[in-house]
């Protein structure tokens, strides 16, 4: 089982480090072969809106960055984590600037999913999402809550396999933390071992 | 009264958030209210910007935020703006209204995003106005609102009472919010989706608008 983490949490100093080990850690330890990208380092600039991916080059992003290395990598893993500190109920700025460049995965039909408009998504087999969003200290009481709606809603636009999503307090242990993302990962992992069964078939 | 509208789109004076603004500006003016743009670059704001933006605000009596949905909430330039202003001090108090906007008809797609508003509003004690969600904005491409007609009609309307609620220095109306709230047309999901695909039919068979270059492991 593959496990793509897009990390932003370099941002987030020693707490934003051992997050991240932590999640290594944990995914290690169940079997998930982890590849990590620091989207803090990434050099990726904004998504213009162009629609070019969409039918004049479709599939591909015409902006020459990071991301030509990131999308395969989205595409090809069984369970993509996004792991961001929170704000305002949203992904960190750098985070924001790497997701929103999803839109060549998206095909250039739309179709009716969950009673909503939506694009057809452009490869039929897509990853797990996990969110892990890491809470600041005197953030709006609703960070959490939102982060969590935010993550559901993500599933619901790109036809996720399944997903869950934690937010890690300040003031949350280690060992709770990891508590956290085993429970999340019972969630999601049962859709993400059909999804390498299928893709070793093939 | 003078209101500050910022642009919180990263496509500069094409974006269908200019032609929403220089709607609403119009209306606010009509209103007696004056009001100043500034428009977030496609990065979100840089050191020049954030020597601008204090003297803005410092001179609004209240802000309002357009911004289309990219991945469900604030584009990354606008959440860098919100990063920015909280972390270098946002100033005085100031009213604050949203206006979140997508392609999508349906109300749902602008929730995030507009609750990501409301949580920096109160992260930096700014004071929520209340937000709307305008839906089926795409057909603008940048043009005025007026030239697409009956396209836009309810847009505008709900525009005219946003700007009425600003001028009268009131939260938005549930009134306003369930107008502007309404799909651009009165038609169900299903057949703007049959709509919709239909107009793209001829382009996509000239290409190969269906490919997965990611597909297969290299």
């Amino acid at each position: 089982m593959d496990a793509l983490i897009l990390s932003a949490l370099s941002s987030a100093a020693d707490r934003g480090s051992e997050a991240l080990r932590a999640i290594q850690t944990t995914l290690g330890t169940r079997g998930h072969d982890v590849e990590t990208i620091d989207v803090v380092a990434a050099d990726v600039g904004p998504c213009r809106g162009c629609g070019n991916c969409g039918l004049h080059t479709p599939g591909r992003c015409t902006q020459n960055d990071d991301m030509q290395t990131i999308l395969p990598r989205v595409v090809r893993t069984d369970l993509l984590v996004l792991a961001s500190p929170v704000r305002f109920g949203s992904h960190c700025y750098p985070m924001k600037l790497v997701i929103e460049r999803f839109m060549p995965l998206n095909g250039p039909v739309f179709v009716i999913r969950d009673g909503e408009m939506h694009h057809r998504p452009r490869y039929p087999r897509r990853p797990a999402l996990l969110g892990v969003g890491l809470l600041d200290t005197g953030g709006p009481a609703g960070d959490g809550d939102a982060y969590r709606a935010l993550i559901d809603r993500h599933a619901v636009n790109l036809a996720s396999a399944a997903h869950a999503s934690i937010v890690i307090s300040p003031d949350k242990r280690a060992s709770v933390a990891v508590e956290l993302l085993v429970r999340a990962l019972e969630t999601v992992e049962p859709a993400v071992a059909e999804r390498t069964s299928l893709r070793d078939r093939r | 009264m003078n209101v500050l509208l910022i642009q919180g789109s990263p496509r500069g004076r094409r974006a269908n958030t200019a032609s929403i603004l220089a709607f609403l500006a119009a209306e606010l003016a009509a209103g007696g209210a004056r009001s100043e743009t500034y428009a977030v670059s496609a990065r979100g704001p840089g050191p020049e910007d954030l020597d601008r933006l204090p003297a803005q605000l410092a001179a609004a009596d209240a802000v309002v935020l357009a911004a289309p949905v990219y991945l469900d909430t604030v584009p990354a330039a606008t959440q860098r703006l919100f990063e920015s202003l909280s972390a270098h001090g946002p100033g005085p108090a100031l009213p604050l209204y949203g206006i979140a906007h997508s392609g999508y008809f349906e109300p749902v797609h602008k929730l995030c995003e507009l609750r990501t508003m409301r949580l920096f509003c109160e992260a930096v004690s700014w004071s929520w106005r209340g937000g709307v969600g305008f839906g089926g904005t795409s057909p603008i491409e940048g043009r005025p609102l007026a030239e697409l007609g009956s396209l836009t009609r309810r847009l505008r309307a709900g525009l005219h009472a946003v700007a009425a609620d600003i001028a009268a220095g009131r939260p938005l109306s549930e009134k306003t919010v369930a107008l502007c709230s309404r799909p651009p047309l009165p038609l169900p999901t299903r057949p703007v989706v049959w709509l919709t695909n239909r107009q793209g039919r001829t382009e996509r068979r000239e290409v190969d608008a269906f490919a997965r270059p990611y597909d297969r492991r290299p």
